[in-house]
């Protein structure tokens, strides 16, 4: 047996710090065992290898104040209640300003095209409920609403400022939609947390 | 008062699960994420010191590490450990800084450095157990190894955390950490056995 041994090469670097990790394969850790039992150069690197890892463990490295966790905690906090408020602040600013944007936005025309964007951005959003409500009624009323909604979209539809407001309040609305949407989203999730 | 009712609230959930605290902490509950603070404090430090850094950028970076957990906790997976997630955090964050910094202790990838072979051969072992005894010493070699092999080895040998959670937490593949591991111990060993060398002639000088 010892003759079987002695004929196993001294264990290589990597072998030992594997095998004193517990990383190698159960017939390879026979075998390095087995060569340990028998060679003491070997089993002397072992030891050492075990007695460096007891050493790493035991560093002093450097470690947080006693109040570090509650510390992250107040601060995780104060930015829930401080950014809450900042979002309702900015979709106030957002509704507020829409209709001066629209108007903006038709500037460089007349008042009349400032007004013909204002018209439309407003019988665009209720043109098509009207019309829907008016189809799933079948009430006459409802239906001439929307009819005369058509006819107030085809006479604006005469101003030389039509294409332009109507692109401008289509973007409006949809900035404003998607901020809000996106205000939403914003909330729920710091309510969340 | 309300301090001290504040801490028993935090300390009745010293016996949950890190995936229990995280799913909590998820649906809003800060004291949970407290908790897991608590427990994964001294870690991200030690992830920080082995990525270099002052005491300071030290706190700042883990303070730092602790708000972008929170805000990005709902991509954590509990199927994996948080301890190596969080490690990964703070990692990351570290490379992000010093990148930003245009300082040098970050290097990303050491690929010639993973593969080619360790100058100087094996450390002996009579002079390693020598070297050990002097702690500080050993610190200040560690200090000298590239932060890449110090953070491996800090996770493993520091913190313990076991191989594939050091996967995770590097984001490597098992065998990549072994050889990193490995080849970190037989760097730190070296310089440890240099600085014995140069305290042995400096003293005898």
């Amino acid at each position: 047996m010892d003759t079987q041994q002695r004929d196993i090469p001294c264990t290589e670097p990597e072998t030992l710090f594997l095998y004193s990790e517990g990383l190698l394969e159960p017939a390879e850790t026979r075998e390095v065992a087995a060569h340990l039992a028998a060679c003491p150069a070997c089993r002397e690197r072992y030891l050492v290898e075990a007695e460096f890892s007891v050493s790493l463990r035991a560093l002093p490295l450097p470690a947080p104040g006693a109040d570090f966790a509650a510390g992250v905690g107040d601060r995780i906090r104060a930015g829930m209640r401080s950014r809450t408020p900042q979002w309702w602040w900015l979709a106030a600013a957002v509704l507020a300003l829409a209709p001066a944007g629209l108007w903006l936005a038709a500037g460089g025309a007349s008042a009349t095209g400032a007004g013909v964007a204002l018209i439309d951005f407003v019988v665009s959003l209720v043109r098509w409920p009207l019309v829907l409500a008016g189809w799933l009624s079948s009430a006459q009323g409802w239906a001439d609403l929307g009819s005369a909604a058509e006819a107030l979209l085809s006479a604006v539809a005469a101003s030389p400022a039509y294409l332009a407001t109507c692109i401008a309040a289509a973007v409006i609305v949809a900035v404003c939609t998607n901020t809000l949407l996106y205000i939403g989203a914003r909330r729920a999730l710091i309510l969340k947390r | 008062m309300e301090a001290a009712l504040m801490r028993i609230a935090v300390g009745g959930s010293a016996d949950r699960s890190d995936q229990e605290l995280a799913e909590r902490a998820v649906s809003g509950d800060t004291r949970a994420y407290e908790q897991l603070v608590v427990r994964y404090q001294r870690l991200v430090y030690h992830v920080l010191w082995s990525r270099g850094g002052d005491p300071q950028e030290i706190e700042d970076l883990a303070q730092e590490t602790f708000m972008r957990a929170w805000e990005r906790l709902h991509t954590y997976d509990p199927a994996q450990p948080f301890k190596a997630w969080i490690a990964r955090v703070a990692g990351n964050l570290a490379i992000d800084h010093y990148r930003a910094r245009s300082r040098r202790p970050i290097l990303v990838e050491l690929p010639d450095e993973e593969t080619a072979p360790l100058q100087g051969g094996e450390a002996d072992p009579a002079l390693v157990a020598q070297a050990l005894d002097d702690q500080r010493g050993l610190l200040q070699a560690l200090q000298q190894v590239p932060p890449l092999y110090r953070e491996a080895l800090v996770l493993r040998f520091v913190e313990d955390l076991p191989y594939d959670e050091i996967a995770t937490a590097l984001d490597l593949p098992l065998g990549s950490v072994k050889t990193r591991i490995f080849r970190g111990r037989e760097l730190l060993k070296q310089r440890l056995i240099a600085a014995g060398r140069e305290t042995a002639t400096a003293s005898g000088a």
